[in-house]
């Protein structure tokens, strides 16, 4: 898998390191060095406009209501260390609690995925067994299946079994992952077969070798996984909106909507709310966006 | 089970049998749980009369009927079907752009930066993506009109026309996803072989050319991932609008999504509600394989 990224670019290229230029009079000039500074720009301008949205939801969050309300638009808050909107949603508001209810139910969701793919994945990767490729398609195919088509039934089964206003009901959809069994097959198979065989012949059980031999050599699959996973549940807005019908059950994605429905054109107080409900994404993307890249990536490598 | 090639009898030992599926049995018992049964169960619900407070009744194919001759349903799939149409293929396009740029920018100081730029709305939900655009496209105050203003050009109505809302909404979605499939593509760029590039430019071939011939088949892969994940993501249209518009102005951005939340619970029709899942998963299906057949016969060429 690891070897997908290594580039095979031609040798010419490779003489031509961003140094290298300066040294040499007049290569600056070339067309090769035009047509690279070209692309680069247009790519900056782009990657600028793409950023543009949140950058000025980000500086509207810190702006007083007169202030955000100005025509024509005014780009710079006058203030920028004016947190009174946080303040106000954090007092005044229950983003907190919408915050630990996200946490929670996120964290669920990623804890029994995770287990229950490293079983799966395990027995894929290393037992042959009846079925095993029909069984697999089967599971990959799910892959395909968006959880929101299904909330009808979902939600029957759910309020039946009177999981409404849990966090187990709210997490049920993400308790399993198809992603997870198939990145952490993909990952296993990688690891030489040799390593199961020595620790089965040391005497050690199969869920010992699973937990203390494979699980630390998948550790970059499981974080790509964990990452991913916290994404897509911290982001899921239909099934919390649904199954969380106490307003101290909320969700961040529910609270937000919620919150703005109530209170209308209080456009700085929304601004800051979605700041809030980014924030941890935000961190999440600033801190591990190497491993997030090459997660997005990994998972298109089909 | 035997393997007719070799005539080998494929044999599995009845202990690692069993310990497979012990393995399996949690994530065998969740696709039970989370995809068949509810397939199952919507499907049964789709020919009764269902109520929440206990009327259940068997009608046939009666939903069915009413639901295809129903003005609402006629709207909400054209709605979806002109934000499928209007925001995937530019969004793969575009997308299918930025990534070819990223893979001809050799100059890697400063790339990862601009990279992240374009992933960063990726880790926005959708709802959050929603108020983001709802503000730049407030008429009175957004960033938007103003952007334009500054051209000369008079400020539009957006979200609030229902001639401008489902393209609003498409300009929000490929926004939203850009970043993902810039990744993707960048991915499978990378894997492909340099050396097909220089064997055909000793050919005399131009970059069109090239990109025609060489990048576009063998990205095939990708392009079937992005375009069927982006399809089945613009078919679930549901927090955009929902968020930013209630479906309106006057339904002109109803999903169907959104109809299937608002016959089941805000109508209590469940019956008509699971029809429209039914149609959405036929409709899933076969533009899938539809996507999958079209690209199939293009790296065979």
């Amino acid at each position: 898998m690891s070897t997908t990224s290594v580039k095979d670019r031609p040798a010419t290229t490779t003489t031509l390191k961003p140094a290298a230029p300066r040294r040499r009079k007049g290569s600056w000039r070339s067309v090769h060095n035009l047509k690279q500074a070209g692309i680069f720009i247009a790519l900056a301008l782009g990657g600028i406009v793409m950023t543009l949205p949140l950058l000025w939801v980000a500086l509207s969050s810190l702006k007083e209501p007169s202030e955000i309300l100005e025509v024509p638009v005014r780009w710079l808050p006058d203030n920028f260390f004016n947190f009174d909107n946080y303040v106000e949603l954090f007092a005044q508001y229950n983003f907190g609690q919408y915050i630990a209810n996200s946490f929670i139910v996120t964290g669920i969701g990623i804890v029994t995925s995770l287990v229950i793919a490293l079983l799966a994945a395990y027995a894929f990767a290393y037992y042959q067994f009846p079925f095993k490729e029909p069984i697999f398609l089967l599971v990959l195919a799910l892959f395909m299946v968006p959880q929101e088509a299904l909330v009808i039934p979902m939600f029957l089964m759910v309020s039946e079994a009177g999981l409404t206003n849990t966090y187990i009901g709210m997490a049920l959809p993400d308790l399993f992952t198809v992603l997870g069994v198939y990145l952490l097959r993909q990952f296993m198979e990688g690891i030489p077969y040799s390593y199961v065989e020595a620790a089965r012949v040391d005497g050690a059980s199969e869920l010992r070798i699973l937990a203390r031999v494979i699980t630390p050599m998948v550790a970059p699959a499981i974080v790509v996984f964990v990452i991913i996973k916290f994404m897509f549940t911290w982001n899921t807005f239909l099934w919390p909106l649904l199954v969380a019908q106490d307003e101290a059950m909320y969700t961040v994605t529910v609270g937000l909507v919620n919150f703005a429905g109530s209170e209308f054109n209080q456009w700085n107080l929304i601004n800051a709310a979605t700041m809030i409900s980014m924030i941890p994404t935000i961190i999440l993307f600033v801190t591990l966006q190497r491993f997030l890249v090459k997660g997005v990536a990994l998972s298109g490598m089909k | 089970m035997t393997v007719p090639t070799l005539g080998k009898q494929k044999s599995y030992s009845r202990r690692t049998t069993i310990r497979a599926f012990l393995f399996l049995a949690p994530a065998l018992f969740f696709v039970v749980l989370l995809f068949i049964i509810p397939l199952g169960y919507n499907i049964v619900i789709s020919f009764f009369d269902w109520s929440v407070i206990g009327r259940r009744e068997f009608i046939g194919i009666e939903n069915y009927v009413s639901v295809v001759t129903s003005e609402r349903f006629m709207n909400a799939a054209g709605n979806t079907l002109y934000f499928t149409v209007l925001g995937v293929p530019a969004g793969v396009i575009l997308a299918l752009i930025v990534a070819l740029g990223f893979n001809a920018l050799l100059w890697k100081r400063g790339s990862g930066l601009i990279r992240a730029l374009y992933f960063a709305p990726v880790v926005a939900s959708l709802t959050a993506v929603a108020f983001v655009w709802l503000w730049i496209f407030n008429p009175a105050y957004g960033l938007a009109n103003s952007i334009l203003g500054f051209f000369g050009i008079p400020g539009q109505d957006w979200l609030t026309s229902d001639g401008q809302v489902i393209p609003s909404l498409a300009i929000m979605y490929i926004w939203a996803r850009l970043g993902f499939n810039v990744i993707i593509l960048v991915a499978g760029l990378n894997g492909i072989d340099r050396s097909y590039y220089e064997a055909a430019r000793l050919d005399g071939a131009g970059p069109f050319r090239m990109l025609w011939s060489i990048t576009l088949p063998l990205l095939n892969k990708q392009l079937v991932l992005v375009i069927s994940v982006e399809v089945m993501n613009a078919f679930k249209l549901f927090e955009l609008p929902f968020v930013a518009t209630k479906g309106g102005p006057v339904g002109s951005s109803r999903s169907m999504v959104m109809e299937i939340y608002e016959l089941a619970f805000r109508l209590d029709r469940w019956g008509e509600a699971a029809v429209y899942v039914v149609i959405f998963f036929v409709f899933l299906v076969a533009i899938t394989a539809i996507i999958r057949k079209i690209f199939t016969r293009d790296i065979s060429e």
